[in-house]
């Protein structure tokens, strides 16, 4: 039986999933969330995912919610096939998790707002919040900086290998491309390094497909 | 040698570490980061931690920051003794536990230090609480605990029967919060009031406690 994962393929947080899954040769079901109808927001699925938001999975009896829960147990459960995600020791898995920490704490705070304001709200109807949209790029130059002096001396962000440390960034960091964003990445000599070292992953150009953005 | 652990008792982050470290029954040095002196934005902490924030963790040569990347390294490295803050002997048990510590990350936590922030951390800079932010996280975090409630009449801790990570990343922050006037959140919240009422009289948390000594403002 394969394991059903409950979201939309162009959705961020289900896409982390997804990459998990395919960097691991995982097989899986989509099972469509419909977001633009909200159907999140209803009791079906609220028993899946109490917070009302996707993706949720479903492997026999076991389910789970919160996406990076959820590539973390797929990633130490397929540890011998595909992708090493996790990092070799204990000391090298404390600085992945440390950068997948620094994904949820400081990047994915600002990334939020602005895929919420320039990718999301258009596709529903309201209205944007410039301002906001505006302050946040400002606080996330400061991030970038960071990351593009991590990325300096690191060829990934946990060190020489690709590891959830980077799959975590992915999706947000795939919607927030296509805003001005984009430049502020551009602008960054080793992270836009990076961003084209991960997306020439085969499992990301995979993904890219199956959620229909066009490749060049 | 003794791991060390960069910052001050007071902050509740580098509470979290501390309360990990002695339900893990393991001996550590706190070195001392002057905070009010922004100690911790001096190239020297920076080169630790390029966020310029405490905790930062030194093992020998392993140098980490962000607490929870921090309490998990502790956790597994010493599995073996203390409390089974993990539940690692099973993996669903495990990501369950990682399920709920993802949960405080992403639901709780934005929404309680918003709280804290405006209520310990904006006084102390000369400042007055923003009462419109207090307000709009309050309601987050009520919808939150609503959540919590609801498992807690489930299970006796977030993760399963079992006093885990999950449970021990809330402790600092919630102890911040229930000094605020909004302690009725979590009061008026059985499940959620009992829970409470047992994580924060562990013995581990009564030795971090009296370090947690910044007072909010109680409105």
């Amino acid at each position: 039986m394969v394991v059903k994962l409950y979201g939309q393929v162009t959705a961020a947080c289900p896409q982390r999933v997804l990459l998990c899954f395919l960097e691991k040769e995982i097989e899986f079901e989509i099972v469509h969330v419909d977001l633009d109808t909200l159907e999140q927001k209803k009791p079906e699925h609220l028993l899946r995912q109490p917070f009302g938001q996707v993706p949720a999975i479903e492997d026999g009896d076991f389910k789970l919610f919160e996406s990076r829960a959820i590539a973390r147990y797929y990633a130490t459960k397929y540890a011998d096939q595909g992708t090493n995600l996790l990092g070799k020791s204990l000391e090298h898995r404390a600085i992945v998790d440390q950068w997948a920490d620094v994904e949820t704490h400081y990047f994915n705070v600002l990334a939020f707002p602005i895929v919420l304001n320039l990718v999301i709200k258009p596709r529903l109807g309201e209205e944007c919040d410039v301002v906001l949209v505006e302050e946040t790029k400002v606080k996330l130059e400061v991030v970038l900086d960071i990351y593009e002096n991590r990325l300096a001396s690191n060829r990934f962000l946990a060190g020489d290998e690709f590891t959830m440390a980077d799959l975590t960034h992915m999706p947000a960091m795939g919607h927030l491309m296509g805003t001005d964003v984009n430049r502020m990445v551009k602008a960054r000599v080793n992270m836009n390094r990076w961003w084209e070292d991960i997306t020439a992953r085969p499992a990301w150009k995979k993904l890219m497909k199956m959620a229909g953005f066009g490749l060049a | 040698m003794v791991m060390k652990v960069y910052g001050d008792g007071m902050s509740a982050c580098v509470a979290r570490v501390l309360l990990c470290l002695h339900e893990k029954e393991t001996e550590f040095e706190l070195v001392p980061v002057d905070l009010f002196a922004c100690h911790h934005k001096l190239p020297s902490f920076l080169s630790m931690n390029p966020f310029g924030q405490v905790p930062v963790l030194q093992d020998g040569d392993l140098t980490l920051f962000e607490s929870r990347a921090i309490t998990a390294y502790i956790a597994e490295k010493h599995k073996d003794k203390g409390t089974d803050l993990t539940r690692h002997l099973d993996a669903k048990e495990a990501v369950i536990v990682k399920l709920w510590s993802e949960v405080e990350s992403h639901h709780f936590n934005p929404a309680i230090s918003a709280v804290i922030h405006q209520l310990i951390v904006v006084p102390l800079q000369g400042k007055t609480p923003d009462a419109a932010i207090v307000e709009e996280n309050l309601e987050k975090l009520g919808k939150v605990l609503d959540v919590y409630e609801e498992k807690l009449g489930k299970t006796k801790y977030l993760a399963g029967d079992s006093y885990t990570l999950a449970d021990l990343h809330h402790v600092p922050y919630t102890y911040y919060f229930m000094k605020t006037g909004h302690a009725g959140l979590v009061n008026d919240r059985p499940n959620v009031k009992a829970w409470w009422e047992d994580v924060c009289s562990r013995p581990a948390f009564l030795k971090v406690s009296p370090g947690l000594t910044v007072a909010p403002a109680t409105n």
